[in-house]
């Protein structure tokens, strides 16, 4: 646990040694607040609720979190650290959790830092804070899924443009899998129970089902069990991919 | 090293990759099927919770009741959004299903074109909608029925009615499991009911709600309310007697429903006595000693009247020209002005009451008094004298002060009621017949369990005339609502007939949250600007009467103007340019403070924490480096 523990707080600090991590959430928490209000006329809605601000956060994730998860892995690779890394006394396992956790929890302190549009729609009307909570949540899991896979992509190659370009585009089908496009491709020749499965897989149908204010067990597991097969698969590819 | 990379450790790790996949695959939809009902429900008012009043509808079922859900597959696949409510409506179902103790059985059907389900569903009554042109037509409705062939259907479900759903479904089980029409008595001191000589028609809300209950006469001076009402309606009641009082008072103790229509001025009265040439007087109702007990405040002394509802009428002005004023007693209520959250309200948009009384609910009362309709904030208690004989309409305008708050014109009221009668029974007049009269010893004090009223404080809501304009439609007379009286009527009779829980139940579902500080932004505003822009509403619309009057007198191409008349034609212009300036001024006003608000928020939204952020950056990155100059200079 402990060592755990050290990976994690070496991945963190690496992150603000950089001023990659300052522009990033710059960047994150404008563009966010820009689409709450001029795509999402958070203002204009006259609704006291994070409708237009949570609606946004899976595009966003979809550009952003590969841009996270692109270095875990491939850079490590890429620069020979990844030798450095596993004779240390850490299991496999461990570096990769520490990993996740420390990119896991930049991007929700980047989540966190948009408490300003919680304290304005609080300022304007009367919200249902629950429902506030339930998107923040959803919002923080589901960012963390974009990263579990992106980071098994960034354990594939060694180049992390390949990483992005790969991890944004697994992202995209997780998310579109639910909409019609997706689904119609499937009927045509698939029996019903896959385009079922496929439909269900869909990181907006639950995403949205949660933001309107209710965890439902069946979510959190589709969440959960996303993120620890996509780490297991990790570890195996960090396993036989190093020293190549 | 420890870990030897082979070519068969390369292939166990793909095998396990692989599986791990499927088992994910597996997983999910294992618990889509299986895990219906582990919910968190983290809003406000536990919107997707079934509430309790379904539950404890659902635990009285005492017999099978089957519901078959015709659902097409096409409408899903074709339609996305229909998708996910067809799923969100079939897991409520399961729903109740479940939580109905095996006594209520769901099955699902989709019915396919030319299918026997497909015939079924019609044989049912469920409505097939043709998807797109020349498309297969499909179904979405749901059908029950219990063990004695009674059944109740929604034809095709409605996205619109979607947060009534749970009401609905629960409504339907109730009445699927209580089956016998319901006996609504009507206790009338207006001839609003058939006339047994037939001279006149009954109003026509009489004639709807005869539509889904039995409506029986009830006398004006009954002793005893009969055991087999449901619910008592008791229209402009007046000179009512004790013991008829004292056997309403206990009929709602008892736990009796009443909706009860009282009113200071009837116009429907004054027409009545007018004609038979009666004195105008006492054309008011009360039910003053039950009221009182109750805890309802209100007086038959006191209309009241709104100047934003108020309809526009003309009436006889001085010199023989007629006038076009706002009747402030005469109000059009909107959907501003009802309850959004009952359901006997919150679907209406618009109610017509004229001369209606105000009722409250007395300080200290131990009873919940829900508003269903309001009046507007511009609103004051007017004496009824000033409407009953020879109403001024104008006076009445311009005397109009504003109480700066609403009245209520109808409520809902619930809680254990005191009886008015502590001492029991009154005495009989003239030792009159006690045939009717109840014994002593069955005297309630207090309501048995929780009563249920609806008071509305007009009668002349009911009236036809008051929401149907009947209109020649080829020869025939078509009557055509233009507002929703009769529909509230029958919203409260239907909803008093429910049980307890289902009374309870409130509409759930997308609860409205508006900007509250916007909202009174707007309002001080509109209180500041308004009767500016008024005024030069005002004088916009003279100046162009004018300049119409003189452009009329200019006559057919050739007259000239004169030069006094191009003068004054060229003033008003520049005078309809000056207030057009002013009124795009005060309405700019009008949303100045607004409109900065919005820009504050965005500025602070989306730079303010960014902005701090680099600021961070930069003095870190500063304190890095002056930090590696020292380390340097020392090193």
């Amino acid at each position: 646990m402990s060592n755990v523990l050290t990976i994690f707080r070496r991945e963190f600090d690496a992150y603000f040694s950089t001023p990659l991590a300052y522009v990033f959430i710059v960047i994150f928490l404008a563009l966010s607040g820009a689409f709450t209000f001029y795509m999402g006329y958070f203002f204009e809605r006259g609704q006291a609720d994070l409708q237009a601000f949570f609606a946004f956060h899976p595009w966003l994730y979809l550009i952003f979190v590969p841009a996270v998860s692109m270095r875990l892995w491939a850079e490590e690779r890429k620069g020979g650290t990844i030798e450095l890394l596993m004779t240390l006394p850490v299991s496999t396992p461990q570096a990769v959790i520490g990993k996740f956790l420390a990119a896991w929890a930049f991007v929700g302190i980047a989540l966190a830092l948009t408490f300003p549009i919680w304290i304005t729609v609080n300022y304007l009307g009367d919200p249902d804070n629950g429902v506030v909570v339930a998107g923040y949540l959803a919002s923080l899991v589901m960012a963390g899924s974009f990263l579990a896979i992106g980071a098994c992509v960034s354990a594939v190659t060694k180049n992390q443009v390949i990483a992005f370009i790969l991890a944004a585009l697994i992202g995209f089908l997780f998310l579109t899998s639910g909409l019609e496009i997706v689904i119609a491709f499937f009927r045509g020749w698939a029996p019903e129970v896959v385009v079922d499965a496929v439909s269900g897989m869909s990181f907006l149908t639950h995403f949205t089902s949660i933001t309107a204010g209710v965890i439902d067990l069946r979510d959190v597991i589709f969440f959960g069990s996303l993120m620890a097969v996509c780490l297991f698969i990790n570890v195996l590819l960090v396993d036989t991919r190093k020293g190549a | 090293m420890e870990r030897i990379k082979s070519l068969g450790q390369s292939k166990i790790a793909t095998i396990a990759g692989v599986m791990a996949v499927i088992l994910f695959v597996c997983i999910n939809v294992l618990s889509e099927a299986t895990l219906r009902s582990a919910r968190l429900d983290l809003t406000e008012n536990k919107l997707f919770t079934l509430s309790q009043g379904t539950r404890d509808v659902l635990a009285a079922i005492d017999e099978p009741i089957t519901l078959r859900l015709y659902a097409s597959r096409s409408l899903a696949e074709g339609a996305p959004a229909y998708g996910d409510f067809i799923g969100r409506v079939r897991e409520l179902l399961q729903q109740y299903a479940d939580l109905s103790n095996g006594m209520v059985r769901l099955q699902v059907y989709n019915p396919e074109p030319y299918s026997v389900q497909e015939d079924e569903a019609v044989a049912y009554g469920l409505q097939g909608v043709q998807l797109d042109q020349g498309g297969e037509t499909v179904y979405f409705g749901l059908a029950a029925t219990n063990n004695t062939d009674d059944q109740q259907v929604i034809p095709f479900f409605d996205t619109q009615r979607e947060r009534y759903l749970e009401y609905d479904l629960t409504r339907m089980l109730f009445d699927l499991a209580h089956p016998k029409k319901k006996v609504v008595g009507l206790m009338t001191f207006l001839p609003i009911d058939t006339d047994p000589l037939k001279e006149y028609k009954p109003w026509a809300v009489v004639e709807q709600l005869e539509q889904f209950v039995t409506v029986r006469a009830v006398g004006r001076s009954v002793k005893h309310i009969p055991d087999d009402i449901d619910l008592l309606m008791i229209v402009h009641p007046s000179g009512i007697e004790e013991p008829t009082l004292y056997a309403i008072d206990q009929f709602v103790l008892r736990g009796g429903r009443a909706m009860i229509f009282v009113d200071p001025h009837s116009e429907a009265e004054a027409e009545m006595n007018a004609a038979m040439r009666r004195p105008p007087a006492g054309t008011g109702s009360d039910l003053g000693k039950l009221f009182a007990a109750w805890g309802i405040e209100y007086s038959p002394e006191t209309i009241v009247g709104d100047r934003e509802a108020a309809t526009r009428v003309q009436v006889p002005g001085s010199g023989g020209r007629s006038v076009v004023t706002d009747y402030v007693s005469w109000i059009g209520l909107g959907k501003q002005h009802f309850n959004a959250e009952d359901v006997t309200t919150s679907e209406l948009a618009r109610i017509f009451m004229t001369a209606a009384g105000s009722i409250s609910k007395k300080e200290g009362a131990d009873i919940e008094f829900t508003p269903l309709i309001e009046t507007g904030e511009h609103a004051m208690r007017i004496d009824v004298s000033k409407v009953r004989m020879q109403p001024d309409p104008v006076q009445l305008l311009k005397d109009f002060k504003s109480a700066a708050h609403p009245f209520t014109l109808a409520a809902r009221i619930q809680g254990r009621l005191k009886t008015a009668f502590p001492e029991g029974a009154p005495e009989e007049k003239d030792g009159g017949e006690a045939q009717d009269a109840t014994p002593k010893a069955d005297h309630l004090a207090q309501s048995v369990g929780q009563a249920n009223l609806i008071v509305v404080a007009d009668t002349d809501m009911l009236a036809d005339r008051a929401w149907l304009q009947f209109q020649n439609f080829f020869g025939r007379q078509v009557a055509v609502p233009t507002a929703n009286n009769a529909a509230f009527v029958i919203n409260a009779v239907d909803n008093l007939l429910g049980s307890n829980a289902l009374i309870n139940l409130r509409s759930r579902g997308l609860s409205v949250r508006p900007f509250h500080r916007i909202e009174t932004l707007k309002r001080e505003a509109e209180l500041r600007y308004s009767r500016t822009e008024q005024e030069l509403l005002e004088k916009l619309r003279v100046t162009n009467e004018e300049m119409g009057k003189l452009n009329v007198q200019e006559g057919g191409g050739d007259a000239v103007l004169t030069d006094s008349q191009r003068e004054t034609l060229a003033k008003f212009r520049a005078d309809l340019i000056d207030i057009r300036q002013q009124l795009r001024e005060v309405q700019h006003n009008l949303r100045k403070d607004i409109e900065a608000l919005d820009t504050w928020l965005k500025i602070i939204n989306i730079w303010a924490v960014p902005a701090i952020v680099c600021l961070i950056a930069v003095a870190m990155a500063w304190t890095k480096r002056r930090r590696h100059r020292l380390r340097s200079v020392d090193g």
